[in-house]
This record gives C-alpha cells, structure tokens and sequence, in this order.
C-alpha cells in the first residue's frame, strides 16, 4: 500500500488538469466532461483515505457523491439542450445574451 | 520499489496520460472516448485501493450512464462532429488498460473477509449512518430526472 501522500498528490494533479479544462473550454459538453475529471479526482481522495485509515466512511460518502454527480449530469445536459434549442449552440460565451 | 508501489505509479501516469488527453482533444468525440478510458483506468485504481463495489458502481454509472448521455448529448448538438480520421491507433489504448485492469485485479484481490475494508459491510455502514442522506439522495434523485424531462420538453 501506497502512501496516502501519494494519493492526496495524484488528486491534485486531476483536479489541476480538470478546473483548467473547466476553464479552457467554451462548449458546454467539454467542460461537463473535464467537470468529471474534477469529481473523480474527489472521489479518488476519499478512496484513498477509506483504504489508508481501513474505514468505510470515505467509500460510503463516495457512492454518494457518485450517484450526486450522476443527478447533476443529467440536469446539466438537459439544460444543455434546451439551451442548444434556443440559441442553435452549446457555446456558453453566448449565454451574455441572456444577461440582465 | 515493490510491485505494488509500481503498479500505483502506472496507473497514476495513466490515469494523468488520459485526463490530459481529454482537455487537450479538440474534437469533443475524442474526449468522450479518452473519458471512457480514464473511468476504466479510474475504476482500476479503485480496485488498487480495495474499492471493489465503487469500482464496479463507477464503471456502471458512469461508462454505462454518463457516457453514454454525453455521446447523445453530443450527436444532437448543431456543431456536432463525429470525425474518425486519425484516430486508428486508438483501438490499442483501450487493450492496454484493460490487460493491466485485469492485472492488478488478479494480482490484487478485493479485501480479505478478516478486513476491515470488506465490503459486505458496505450496506450495514451505509443504511446504518447515512440512511437519512440516502433517502434525500433518492428524492433528489426523482426531482432531477423530473426536472431535467421538464426542462428538454419545454417549449420555447
């Protein structure tokens, strides 16, 4: 078994990776995808930490935070769509359209 | 340096490999696929972490959900691009992975029965402490689905 140090640092290096694909992208799908790097990354630290403390706690707030993550998908691409709908775009650069 | 500190450092430059690949992508296709392998490589670090069930759940919910939801989400969006050139070499990525998955599952097992991470336990822990916040999860569960139906079938 690894370090639990090693794990912290892998999720961080994620999560680095994920909030600048968050930040990079314009289209809607690409950053709910790189927002998946950014959960995993999460859910690998509470992993990491249930197996190095041997306590099932982390895994259990992991399951849910699966199935959360899994909710705010499917919201997200509804709106998704439904804003495709109105604008013929997922861009989310013209959401300023919108404002006000 | 043991096989399973080895083993930890492979699937850590994997699973850094694969998540670079999916912001880099610029096709949106090519990220969809670069996620699906770095779930499989995440499921596998899962199971290097004796998370036998959240890997499974993992590979379940997100390969079999998410994905899949993204990849019609995609297919409907106007500037949608389903492009396939140059992307031949990719049918080895995926062996790869899965060869070393099934690896490090054989090479390490789920928790012992002795264990505490054994995960028989899993449901008593879960329904024993968290009962309330699994019957929020599950109405939240129902309130997304009813408002996402809401929100694609309105009409503007």
């Amino acid at each position: 078994m690894v370090p639990l140090s090693y794990i912290l640092f892998l999720s961080v290096v994620l999560f680095a990776i994920g909030v600048y694909g968050v930040l990079s992208r314009k289209n809607g799908f690409g950053m709910l995808i790189s927002a998946e790097i950014i959960i995993n990354a999460a859910l690998l630290n509470f992993v990491g930490a249930s197996a190095s403390l041997s306590s099932l706690s982390g895994a259990s707030y992991a399951l849910i935070i699966l199935v959360m993550a899994v909710l705010e998908a499917v919201v997200f691409v509804g709106m998704l769509i439904a804003y495709s709908k109105k604008t013929s775009s997922v861009l989310l650069s013209k959401l300023r359209r919108f404002r006000g | 340096m043991d096989i399973s500190t080895v083993g930890f450092f492979a699937l850590s430059a994997v699973l850094i490999l694969f998540a670079i690949l999916i912001v880099m992508s610029k096709k949106l296709v090519h990220s969809l696929v670069f996620l699906f392998m770095f779930i499989i490589s995440m499921a596998s670090m899962f199971i290097y972490l004796n998370a036998v069930f959240l890997s499974i759940a993992e590979l379940i919910i997100y390969n079999g959900g998410i994905v899949l939801l993204l990849a019609i989400g995609i297919s409907l969006m106007p500037e949608g691009s389903m492009g396939r050139k140059g992307m031949k070499y990719l049918i080895f990525i995926p062996v790869a992975v899965i060869v070393l998955l099934s690896f490090l599952a054989s090479r390490y097992p789920a928790s012992q029965a002795s264990s505490p991470m054994n995960y028989s336990n899993l449901g008593m822990i879960l329904f024993q402490n968290y009962g309330i916040i699994l019957v929020v999860l599950a109405i939240a569960g129902v309130a997304s689905l009813l408002s996402a139906l809401y929100i694609v079938g309105e009409r503007s």
